[in-house]
C-alpha cells in the first residue's frame, strides 16, 4: 500500500538535471534515500534534462523496489524531461509501471 | 563518492584532441589531400566543440564550430585543403587552447582576428572538383542509395562517453533522421542507487530503421564514437531499389557501375521487422571493434601523481626489503632467510613492474618539435624536413616532462643558428631543405636523445672569441676540441638576443645543461663545418630507484650506478704502490685512468691490502676507480641531496642502507669526466 501524501519526503531539485549538475542532484537524493522514507520528487518546469537524469531516476527506483519504498514524481513529466524520454526510446517501451511513474498515466488492465 | 572533477576530465580529453588535431594538419601540410587525415581532423574539431558545450566552454565550442566548419566543406570536397587553411587551424588551435586553460579571461579580439584569417584561407582556395577515382571507390554506395532496407542496429557506449561530451540523444536523433525508425532503449543496466556513479552511462540502444540510405550512413552516425563503442548492425531486409535512380554522376563520368544483384530484384515492399528472414548481419572486420573494445579495456587512465605515490611506496618497501636482509643474514634462522629471500625477489619484481608503469615512449616529446619545425620554417623562411627515429623509445614520465623545454632550445637553436637559408643552402651545393634530426635510443641505462642538422656547423672561432670577450676563458687557452663546444653550455655564453628568441621561455644553453645534469645525464656535442651539428643527450632511463654497486672507501659506503659499471679488478698493493705518481691501468691493451677514492674524499684511513677497481664508463669514456671493498649488488632508492650539498658534483643522490644509514651515490659522469681531465694532464706533462 503506498504511503499517504504527507508521509513521502519532497525533494525539490534544481533546474540543472543534466550531466554537468548530475553529481551534485544524486547526492541530494542519495541523502533523502538513505532516510529510508518515500520520496516525492519535484522536478521545476524549466528544468534542463539530459539522459543521466533519467537514468538516475530509474536507479533510485530501483533502490526503492529493494528497500520497499516508493518514489514518485511530484508531476508527470513535461519540457525536457518528457523530450528525453521520447528521444531516448524510453516512452516507446514503456511498462504500465513506468507509464504510472513517469507520466502519472493509469493503464487500466 | 569519489569521483573525477568533469571539468579535469574535459581538459585532459581536449589536450589528447588537440594533439590528435595538430598532428593530423601537420600530416596534412605533406598531402593536401590525405582523406583520412582531413576526416581525422574533422573529428577532432568536431569533437572538442561537441565536448565543449557539453561541460560549458560555450566559448570554445562557438569557436570551434568555425573551424570545424572549415573543414567539413574540405571533407565534402567543397574547398581545398590549403597550407593556408591548415596554418589558420593551427593558428585558431593555439586560441582553442586558451579558451579551455582560461575559459574566463578576456582574450580580446584575438578570435576574430584569427576567424578572418580562416575566412580567407577558406575563401581563397578553389572548389575542389572531385576526382574520378573517388567515384570509382564507391559504385556500390551510389547504388545502393536507391535501395530501401531495414536495418537492426544495436549500440552501447562506453560507461564515460556522458561524461566525455557524447551525448547518445544526438545519435538517435541522426538515426531518425535516416527514416522510419523505432528506438527501444534497455534500462537493465543500471546498478542501483547505492552503487551508481550518476555521470557514468549504463543504457544500451536497440534500433529498427528503414532507410534508403547504404549502411555507410549508419555508420556515419556513430563516426565519432565508433572507436570505443559496441556496435552491431544486421540488415532484416535484402536491399530493394525505392526509385530508379540511374546516377547522373556515373552517366556523366562514365564510370563503370556494377549494381548489386539485390538492386536488381523487383521492387517488393521490406520485410516486417518481426519476420527477418535469413538476416545478413554485418559486423565489424574481425579484430576490429573486438580488438578496439579489448584495447579499450586494457587501458586505463591513472592520474601521474598517483603513479609517483605508488613509486614512494615501493622506495619503501625496498629500504624495509633491504633491512630485513641485513637481519636475515646475520641470522640463523633458516625461515626467516627464506622469507627475506622471497620478499626481495617479490620486491625486485614489484619495483621493475612500478618501473614500467613510468615509462612512456619518447615519441610523445616528439610530436610536439613537428608543430615547433613547421612554425620555424614559416618564421624563419627556411625549408626544413623534420626526421624522428626511435619514437618508441620509452624513458620515465619525469624525464620526459622535464626534457621537453630543453629540447625545445636545442631545436630552436639547430633551426636559428645551424640550418642556412635556402638560398645559401643552394650556393653550399646542399638540398635547400635543411634536414632535423631528433632520435631516441636506448643504451644500457640511459637514453640517448640526439638532436641532429645539416647546417653550417658551429663557427668554433666564434665561439671562443664569445667566450674570451666574456671572460669565460683566458685568451689563448688551450682547449681541446670537446672542451670549446661546450662553452656553448656555460652560463653568461649565451646572449640576450637569443634568450628572446625563445618566446619568453628564458631558457639558455647553460639552462639546458643544468637541467640535463639534474637528470643525472649529460650533453655530448659535435659539430663540422659545413656538415652540421650533433647534440646528444645521455638521460638516465629512471630517476627514482637503480640498481647500485655498494663499495666501502675508508669507512663510508657509497653506491655506484650497476649500469655504468664495466667490470670490477683487484689492485694489490704492489700494484697500488707501482702506479702512484700514474694513475693509470692496463686493461686488455689500453691505459684506463683511475681515480683513488680514498684520496678524492680525504678519509685519511690506510688502503686495505686488496683494494679493488671498479672500472665504470659512459659511451667511449672509461675510468676505473680504487675502493677498499666491493659489498655487493643493491636496490637503490634514490633520495635528493639536501639544498646545502645540492653542488657537491660527486655525488648525484643518496640512499639508505639496510641498517639506516646514508650511503651516497657516485656521480659517474661527473668522476669520468674528472678522470679525463686527470689523464689529459698527465699526458699534457709529457
Amino acid at each position: 500500500m503506498p504511503p499517504l501524501i504527507d508521509e513521502y519526503i519532497l525533494v525539490e531539485l534544481p533546474d540543472k538535471l543534466n550531466i554537468r549538475n548530475i553529481s551534485n542532484v544524486y547526492d541530494l537524493i542519495y541523502s533523502e534515500v538513505n532516510s529510508n522514507k518515500s520520496l516525492l520528487i519535484s522536478v521545476p518546469k524549466s528544468a534542463d534534462a539530459d539522459l543521466s537524469f533519467i537514468q538516475l531516476m530509474e536507479s533510485a527506483r530501483i533502490r526503492a523496489k529493494t528497500t520497499g519504498n516508493h518514489i514518485v514524481m511530484a508531476s508527470p513529466a513535461e519540457g525536457s524531461v518528457l523530450n528525453v524520454l521520447e528521444r531516448g526510446g524510453f516512452a516507446e517501451t514503456f511498462s504500465p509501471e513506468d507509464k504510472k511513474f513517469w507520466l502519472h498515466e493509469e493503464v487500466i488492465q | 563518492m569519489s569521483m573525477t572533477d568533469p571539468i579535469a576530465v574535459f581538459r585532459m580529453e581536449a589536450a589528447e584532441l588537440f594533439e590528435q588535431i595538430e598532428s593530423g594538419l601537420l600530416d596534412l601540410t605533406h598531402r593536401l589531400d590525405d582523406r583520412e587525415q582531413i576526416d581525422a581532423v574533422f573529428r577532432g574539431l568536431h569533437t572538442l566543440k561537441g565536448s565543449g558545450a557539453m561541460f560549458g566552454f560555450d566559448a570554445l565550442a562557438a569557436f570551434t564550430h568555425h573551424c570545424e566548419t572549415a573543414f567539413d566543406r574540405v571533407r565534402k570536397g567543397e574547398k581545398p585543403a590549403t597550407s593556408e587553411l591548415i596554418a589558420a587551424v593551427l593558428a585558431a588551435q593555439d586560441h582553442m587552447r586558451a579558451l579551455v586553460d582560461r575559459p574566463t579571461d578576456d582574450h580580446g579580439n584575438i578570435g576574430d582576428i584569427l576567424l578572418s584569417q580562416l575566412q580567407r584561407a577558406v575563401e581563397g582556395g578553389a572548389p575542389m572538383t572531385a576526382p574520378a577515382q573517388a567515384i570509382q571507390a564507391e559504385p556500390a554506395a551510389v547504388a545502393v542509395k536507391s535501395a530501401v532496407n531495414t536495418w537492426r542496429i544495436r549500440f552501447s557506449l562506453p560507461v564515460n562517453s556522458m561524461v566525455n561530451g557524447t551525448n547518445p540523444l544526438g545519435l538517435l536523433d541522426e538515426l531518425r533522421d535516416l527514416g522510419e525508425c523505432r528506438i527501444a532503449v534497455n534500462t537493465s543496466a543500471i546498478p542501483s542507487l547505492d552503487v551508481l556513479v550518476p555521470t557514468d552511462l549504463h543504457l544500451s540502444w536497440d534500433v529498427t530503421v528503414t532507410t534508403d540510405q547504404p549502411r555507410s550512413a549508419i555508420d556515419d552516425v556513430f563516426i565519432f564514437v565508433l572507436d570505443d563503442m559496441q556496435l552491431d548492425v544486421e540488415t532484416l531486409t535484402d536491399g530493394v531499389p525505392a526509385i530508379a535512380e540511374p546516377a547522373v554522376v556515373q552517366a556523366e563520368q562514365s564510370v563503370p557501375v556494377v549494381l548489386p544483384v539485390a538492386v536488381a530484384a523487383p521492387a517488393a515492399l521490406p520485410v516486417p521487422v518481426q519476420a527477418p528472414a535469413a538476416p545478413a548481419v554485418e559486423r565489424e572486420a574481425p579484430g576490429g571493434n573486438d580488438a578496439r573494445q579489448a584495447k579499450a579495456s586494457e587501458n586505463v587512465r591513472v592520474p601521474a601523481e598517483r603513479l609517483d605515490e605508488l613509486m614512494d611506496r615501493v622506495g619503501e618497501l625496498v629500504i624495509a626489503q633491504s633491512r630485513l636482509r641485513q637481519l636475515a643474514s646475520s641470522s640463523t634462522d633458516l625461515q626467516l632467510r627464506s622469507v627475506s629471500e622471497e620478499i626481495e625477489r617479490l620486491s625486485g619484481e614489484l619495483r621493475d613492474t612500478m618501473m614500467v608503469l613510468r615509462m612512456v615512449p619518447v615519441g610523445s616529446l616528439f610530436g610536439r618539435f613537428r608543430r615547433l619545425v613547421h612554425d620555424l620554417a614559416r618564421e624563419t623562411g627556411k625549408v626544413i624536413e623534420l626526421v624522428t627515429e626511435g619514437e618508441t623509445t620509452e624513458v620515465d614520465k619525469t624525464v620526459i616532462e622535464r626534457l621537453a623545454d630543453p629540447l625545445v632550445h636545442l631545436v630552436r637553436n639547430s633551426i636559428d643558428h645551424g640550418l642556412e637559408s635556402p638560398e645559401e643552402r643552394r650556393a653550399a651545393g646542399k638540398d635547400e631543405a635543411g634536414k632535423i634530426m631528433l632520435s631516441a635510443r636506448q643504451a644500457g641505462g640511459e637514453v640517448i636523445i640526439t638532436i641532429k642538422d645539416d647546417g653550417r656547423g658551429i663557427n668554433r672561432e666564434r665561439v671562443r672569441a664569445k667566450a674570451e670577450g666574456s671572460g669565460l676563458i683566458q685568451p689563448g687557452a688551450v682547449l681541446s676540441d670537446q672542451d670549446l663546444l661546450q662553452l656553448i653550455f656555460a652560463p653568461g655564453f649565451s646572449t640576450a638576443a637569443q634568450v628572446t628568441n625563445l618566446s619568453g621561455r628564458g631558457v639558455g644553453m647553460d639552462v639546458v645543461k643544468k637541467t640535463v645534469e639534474t637528470l643525472r645525464g649529460a650533453i655530448d656535442i659535435t659539430s663540422q663545418a659545413g656538415q652540421g651539428s650533433d647534440v646528444s643527450l645521455r638521460i638516465p632511463l629512471t630517476l627514482a630507484i637503480i640498481d647500485g654497486l655498494l663499495v666501502r672507501v675508508g669507512t663510508g659506503r657509497y653506491v655506484i650506478p650497476l649500469s655504468a659499471v664495466e667490470e670490477c679488478l683487484e689492485l694489490s698493493l704492489e700494484e697500488d704502490l707501482r702506479s702512484r705518481g700514474r694513475s693509470f691501468i692496463s686493461l686488455r691493451d689500453s691505459l684506463v685512468p683511475f681515480l683513488r677514492l680514498r684520496d678524492l674524499f680525504r678519509t685519511g684511513t690506510k688502503p686495505d691490502a686488496h683494494q679493488k677497481v671498479v672500472v665504470i664508463s659512459t659511451g667511449t669514456e672509461r675510468v676505473g676507480m680504487v675502493v677498499d671493498q666491493i659489498i655487493g649488488d643493491h636496490q637503490t632508492v634514490i633520495k635528493s641531496m639536501s639544498k646545502l650539498h645540492h653542488d657537491v658534483a660527486t655525488f648525484s643522490g643518496a640512499t639508505i642502507l639496510g641498517d639506516g644509514s646514508v650511503a651516497l651515490i657516485l656521480d659517474v659522469a661527473h668522476l669520468v669526466a674528472a678522470g679525463q681531465q686527470q689523464e689529459a694532464q698527465v699526458r699534457a706533462a709529457g
